[in-house]
């Protein structure tokens, strides 16, 4: 299912003298099968974006469609029935549910008494019906998925172990409800190089294997350039432009003015392009050093 | 936001209201409590309005960040009007109305009742004045300087002092955590608003655990962090900001009392004379 | 002059294995230091150990001539070696800037005219002067990070260390606190020890310490620890970009020199492009 916003605006403090935006004319569409990067400096917005997308803010104007799930403003009616209220309210569960939100720190929102038990805290709300056995078997394989071993971790707390593990634990806890779409805000904040690569090779793992989408926001923009199939750049609110990593970092110029430094290989090839030489790269490593290295001895 | 909730906060601009110092606004604002009670009627009233006014332009807060201060008691400032306005008795009232829900309701009892609102009213404008045009820290400051006599007595005012200020510093910080733990726990479909007030309690579990963890972790940071920079409870501290009663606050001072006096005025000759 | 001597450091933690089993390690004065480690390798436990905050079990730490396991020389240690700790949000005691700076200085008793004088060079040394009377909450990471470091320029230390004050900050508000931090180095020349994982910090470095399983394995320039690929590895540790691309061109034959940062890398590229 594609996400396609239109035109969302957002204010903070609407209504009073320090009424800022957060979002201006953001209209985006992100397509099924994407692994999409969301960039921008501190404040730029993005975050305030995300979290549109599974209606934790609501609209103030536009609208979003993701797959049968309409958002727009919707003025707080006074008299609403029961009934529709209620209706309301599965909607914005199933919603919820299909579009699962990690954000940055996830481990510091884990509260029960066992990994196991924080886990299935999503399977639980959004699915108050299932079985015990039904819990125990979604549990398990979100704590695997996670490339956690369920029998060794399901009856610690979820204090003990380590940060790592901890925040794999997290992204269980909402990988458990089996959402379609997953929104990861900075997953790799804080974690050294080893547990960096890990989680990236977790992230291409389940986009191969059981979430369709995958969007994260990130401010490493080498990381971008050699994971993502598309991104958006945003700045002061305003979505920038949206495109292939090639696209969007060989405009060197609108990263640096939207206070983003690109990765390492798009600074190499425009730096070269001024030199004479000219590659035809995506910026991932692997591709611009091949093409550098062809490009050396062709010369020959 | 959430923290934009907290009642009164500190409004940062520079105004000579900002600038004096925070001991002297705490005692004026002692001495405009004083005058709010003292005062009789409504011309008693004008003279504090009239006093408060001036202070709110010279501060340059707008009216609204004051008038936001009522928020959070304006029922009980609506329920102090309604029992006055319903059970207030006096000799020689007027009924006004009597009919089916409005009963009793005589004009001594109306006017007792803005009266009693307006006073409640005139408090909450003049104390959030003060938290608004001083920082939490120049407060502390102020009460450290109102409690210093209490050193006598062995209690350590000035770690007191220490404890309220971070105690302030950190509300932001972790409202906005709350707001962080209460979205991310929405987000794994988390209901706040459903069910009888035991599920409810139950339904905040997932929150206040997180906070509660998260504000030890930061309570032991923070503590390596004051030790590192050589806190101890037993040596001598300087005081670097020292309060200084300057001729701001000697005009404040003197506005304050000549208000005062206006109140007193009103209360005893102005009524007989009118 | 050493200024930092740690000799056979071991450090365990109440009801755990050990942190660190007989380190050692030396700094020297003036030196710009790097130590790197995963995450959980004990970098933390050796900045808190090396001002008096943790008790070491065994082993000997000496800072400016010190014994830093006596509880009577902690304070003038303290004094010494500043630290600048991980959250910006949990290191600041006060809502604004500069009562936040003049804390330590207070602490440490020194005359009201002292504390002025060393507040303005503070701000103005981590360029926070323009918002010494803003709220605390209302900065930036960086500027939070940088308000922190202003915080201990004020208490005089010879030392700074930096317990990971990067890895909750933008790419923008490291290169903030890297700067001011280089600086003081270079103009102050004041001893820099900065814990990190980030490789991208360490490239300017005089030198980098590997921290893996307990004991420093290796201290040596940044380019040298760079080439060592199976070390990295072991520690959990990676290459910086640059010399990723850098190795990869030469696995695929091209003939370029190593180089220390992306500029020079540029550099060594164009200038293989015109020998040609």
């Amino acid at each position: 299912m594609d996400i396609i916003c239109n035109n969302i605006d957002y204010q903070y403090n609407k209504g009073t003298k320090f009424a800022t935006y957060a979002l201006k004319k953001v209209s985006l569409t992100i397509k099924e099968g994407e692994f999409f990067g969301i960039i921008g400096h501190t404040g730029s917005g993005k975050s305030t974006f995300i979290q549109h997308l599974n209606a934790l803010i609501p609209i103030q104007s536009g609208q979003i469609t993701i797959g049968d799930y309409n958002l727009f403003f919707e003025p707080t009616k006074k008299r609403e029935s029961k009934k529709q209220k209620k209706r309301m309210k599965s909607k914005l569960k199933d919603l919820r549910r299909t579009v699962g939100m990690v954000f940055q720190y996830p481990e510091y929102q884990l509260f029960a008494d066992t990994v196991k038990e924080d886990v299935s805290f999503a399977i639980k709300n959004f699915m108050p019906e299932t079985s015990e056995a039904e819990v125990e078997i979604l549990t398990k394989n979100a704590i695997e998925m996670v490339g956690l071993n369920y029998f060794e971790i399901k009856d610690k707390s979820p204090f003990e172990i380590s940060g790592g593990q901890k925040r794999r634990v997290a992204i269980a806890g909402v990988l458990a409800a089996r959402p379609q779409i997953l929104v990861l805000d900075e997953p790799c904040a804080g974690l050294d190089p080893k547990g960096k690569n890990e989680l990236w090779q977790l992230l291409h793992r389940l986009h191969r294997d059981v979430i369709k989408t995958i969007i994260i926001v990130s401010h490493d923009m080498n990381d971008v350039a050699n994971h993502c199939t598309s991104s958006a750049i945003f700045d002061h609110g305003v979505l920038k432009k949206v495109g292939t990593p090639k696209q969007l970092f060989s405009d060197q110029a609108l990263i640096t003015e939207c206070g983003l430094e690109v990765p390492v290989t798009a600074y190499l090839t425009n730096e070269l392009s001024k030199n004479g030489i000219v590659l035809d790269t995506d910026f991932t490593t692997d591709d611009f050093c091949v093409k550098l290295a062809n490009a050396i001895k062709n010369q020959k | 936001m959430l923290k934009d909730a907290v009642f009164g906060q500190y409004y940062p601009v520079k105004s000579p209201v900002h600038r004096m110092d925070s001991f002297t606004k705490i005692v004026l604002l002692i001495i405009y409590i004083v005058m709010v009670f003292v005062a009789k009627n409504f011309w008693g009233f004008l003279a504090v309005g009239v006093f408060l006014l001036v202070t709110i332009l010279a501060s340059k807060v707008p009216f609204k960040s004051v008038a936001r201060s009522i928020k959070a008691v304006y029922f009980i400032i609506a329920f102090t009007f309604i029992i006055n306005i319903f059970f207030h008795k006096e000799e020689g009232a007027k009924v006004l109305w009597d009919v089916w829900l409005l009963r009793n309701i005589t004009d001594k009892s109306l006017i007792y009742a803005v009266f009693m609102a307006l006073r409640f009213t005139l408090l909450m404008f003049g104390s959030s004045l003060l938290t608004l045009t001083s920082s939490p820290v120049e407060l502390t400051n102020g009460i450290e300087v109102l409690l210093k006599p209490l050193t006598i007595f062995k209690i350590p005012v000035h770690i007191l002092a220490l404890m309220m200020s971070i105690a302030l510093r950190f509300i932001p910080t972790l409202m906005e955590e709350t707001e962080r733990i209460i979205n991310a726990q929405k987000a794994r479909g988390a209901d706040f608003e459903s069910g009888n007030i035991f599920k409810r309690a139950k339904a905040l579990l997932p929150v206040l655990i997180p906070l509660l963890t998260s504000a030890l972790r930061r309570a032991e940071e923070l503590g390596d962090a004051m030790d590192a920079r050589c806190f101890s409870s037993t040596t001598k501290r300087t005081k670097f900001k020292k309060l200084t009663f300057s001729w701001r606050d000697l005009i404040g001072l003197l506005f304050t009392l000549a208000t005062l006096s206006a109140v007193i005025l009103c209360n005893n000759f102005l009524v007989a004379i009118i | 002059m050493n200024v930092i001597e740690i000799k056979d450091l071991h450090f365990s933690y109440k009801d755990s294995g050990p942190v660190l089993s007989g380190l050692n390690l030396t700094v020297k004065e003036g030196e710009f230091l790097a130590v790197i480690g995963k995450n959980a390798s004990g970098k933390s436990t050796l900045a808190r150990l090396i001002n008096g905050l943790l008790e070491p079990t065994q082993g000997e730490i000496t800072v400016l001539g010190l014994d830093a396991k006596k509880q009577e020389n902690f304070y003038e240690i303290r004094k010494n070696v500043g630290i600048v700790f991980q959250n910006p949000d949990n290191q600041m005691v006060a809502s604004i800037v500069e009562d936040d700076v003049v804390f330590g200085p207070e602490n440490i008793g020194i005359s009201r005219e002292e504390i002025k004088s060393r507040l303005d060079f503070a701000l103005k040394e981590t360029g926070t002067y323009e918002f010494k009377d803003s709220m605390a909450s209302r900065l930036s990471g960086g500027q939070k990070q940088r308000v922190a470091i202003a915080g201990i320029l004020a208490i005089k230390p010879k030392i700074l260390i930096l317990d990971e004050s990067t890895s909750m900050l933008d790419p923008r508000g490291r290169a903030e606190v890297i700067d001011v931090v280089k600086k003081l180095n270079r103009e102050e020349k004041m001893t820099v020890i900065t814990i990190t994982h980030y490789m991208d910090e360490v490239t300017e470095c005089d030198k980098v310490a590997v921290l893996n399983n307990g004991v420093i394995e290796r201290v040596a320039p940044p380019m040298e620890i760079f080439r060592d690929k199976d070390l990295l590895s072991r520690a959990g540790m990676e290459q910086p970009v640059f010399m990723k691309i850098c190795d990869k061109l030469q696995s695929l034959g091209v003939d370029i020199p190593d180089s220390a940062t992306k500029e020079q890398l540029l550099q060594n590229i164009i200038e293989l492009k015109n020998k040609q």
